[in-house]
């Protein structure tokens, strides 16, 4: 399986470079996931889009619908791709640790 | 063709004959011609079904088919692009098109039945050949769960059957809703149209979702000199009367009038017969859940007539793109997963959904089906 290489530890990605073991997610594991699709920087407004993802999954098990996403964070959906550029599902939710998501995000 | 395409027997059949060959315009282009023979000799495509792709900068308009025969191609990505309303390129665009499908494509363009032009290209070659197209006026979109690219027939630009400017119609809802078409947000697609009469040339009340068809609601107007000139002229009066389908047309012997609780307001005697005009009073019908698609429970259906009857004053739109944009909310907020628009409506009911979108429901076609529903 492949992996990344986070401050010398090797967390481990499957084949779409999505965290194989979401309880393994930090801080320094997402900037490192967000340099793999085109993220250089972590602002206060991708925080908010993480957060939330996090905290919705944590909660019900599955990554959000794409509508409940932007309507939670306030964010446009084309604002969603502005700060991701690989969109909600392969950027966010890979960056926020989540599996990769089946559904509709 | 290439010599060495000697060998496709089966292409070179469709070469027969003098009418235009599709096989001519693959064959000289840089399409993999043997993907095609090898589905015509297997009997069925060698291409597999496809799939949207994951290209950073490109939420939609990307995609791709696959390839049974990866040692012929490995795949298929293509840009889908939006067509101006009407369907009109000029020569000018149009090469610039060329340019585009000759520099990063198969120097091959596909004019899509749905109403979209297509250039095969690679995955890498897209973002600079949509920064291209771009520099052309043109823009990508209208693929995945978005809302697709808002088609029009040529409308009074080049009409004399136009009720109402469809292509302006199209062009104002396409722009409004941009983001839609470029960002797959929906539960499904969405596709839409306008036509600018009942003659519907777009068909898209049966195959849109969405569809906004040019209406008369006063009666069609008789001109009593153009008809006796016409009649003159060995015009088919009686064939006339019995092409109504309301048999609302009645010739007392010197005179015909329409009668108005018959009339439904369709094009046909005004497509017979020059000296009946449409009605002055027009504006757009709604109609709403038209699919061809044999998914989900209803199958293939015609809309709902949402609204029958939309005033438009001044070329403004406004009304009709808050109703548009009303409805997308509601049925995105609503539908279920892969829900398109006919079967979310057949479920919820029409009725709902004009009471969610604050309409009065008018029930007398109900009432009286026969009768005139405006």
């Amino acid at each position: 399986m492949p992996a990344i290489n986070v401050g010398g530890i090797e967390i481990e990605v499957d084949e779409d470079g999505f965290i194989a073991d979401p309880s393994k997610w930090n801080e320094a594991v997402a900037k490192a996931l967000a340099e793999t699709e085109g993220v250089t920087e972590l602002t206060e407004n991708h925080w908010k889009v993480v957060n939330y993802l996090r905290q919705y999954y944590q909660q019900f098990g599955i990554a959000p619908m794409i509508r409940k996403l932007c309507k939670e964070t306030g964010f446009s959906l084309k604002e969603i791709y502005d700060l991701f550029p690989s969109g909600p599902a392969k950027g966010a939710c890979k960056i926020a640790g989540l599996p990769k998501p089946t559904g509709c995000v | 063709m290439p010599e060495a395409s000697q060998k496709y027997t089966f292409c070179r059949t469709l070469l027969n004959g003098p009418s235009p060959s599709h096989v001519r315009e693959l064959g000289n282009s840089r399409y993999p011609l043997a993907m095609y023979e090898q589905g015509l000799a297997a009997g069925e495509s060698a291409y597999d079904h496809g799939g949207y792709i994951n290209i950073p900068e490109l939420p939609s308009g990307v995609g791709v088919r696959n390839s049974c025969r990866p040692e012929i191609i490995e795949e298929s990505a293509y840009l889908r692009i939006l067509q101006p309303a009407g369907g009109w390129l000029s020569a000018g665009t149009l090469e610039k098109l060329a340019a585009c499908a000759e520099t990063y494509g198969k120097s091959l363009i596909h004019f899509t039945s749905g109403g979209t032009i297509e250039i095969y290209t690679t995955r890498e070659q897209m973002v600079p050949a949509v920064r291209e197209l771009n520099a052309a006026g043109l823009d990508v979109g209208s693929t995945g769960n978005d809302l697709r690219c808002l088609t029009a027939c040529c409308g009074p630009a080049r009409c004399d059957a136009a009720l109402i400017d469809a292509p302006a119609l199209a062009t104002y809802l396409g722009q409004r809703f941009i983001d839609e078409q470029q960002y797959p947000g929906y539960p499904q697609k969405v596709k839409s149209g306008v036509s600018g009469c009942p003659n519907d040339c777009t068909r898209a009340m049966m195959q849109k979702d969405h569809s906004f068809i040019g209406v008369y609601r006063d009666l069609p107007q008789i001109n009593s000199e153009a008809l006796l000139a016409w009649q003159e002229a060995g015009g088919d009066l009686k064939g006339l009367l019995a092409s109504c389908p309301t048999e609302a047309l009645v010739w007392t012997g010197s005179t015909l009038a329409v009668d108005p609780q018959k009339c439904w307001h369709c094009m046909v005697c005004i497509n017979l017969c020059p000296a009946i005009r449409p009605g002055r009073e027009r504006g757009v019908a709604w109609v709403a859940g038209g699919k061809y698609g044999h998914r989900g429970p209803q199958g293939p259906m015609v809309g709902y007539v949402l609204v029958p009857f939309i005033p438009i004053k001044d070329n403004d739109y406004t009304t009709i793109g808050d109703l548009f944009g009303a409805f997308l909310e509601l049925w995105a907020d609503n539908a279920q997963k892969k829900e398109r628009v006919g079967d979310f409506i057949s479920r919820v009911g029409p009725l709902w959904v004009i009471k969610e979108l604050g309409l009065n429901a008018v029930p007398q076609i109900l009432i009286s089906p026969g009768r005139n529903g405006f």
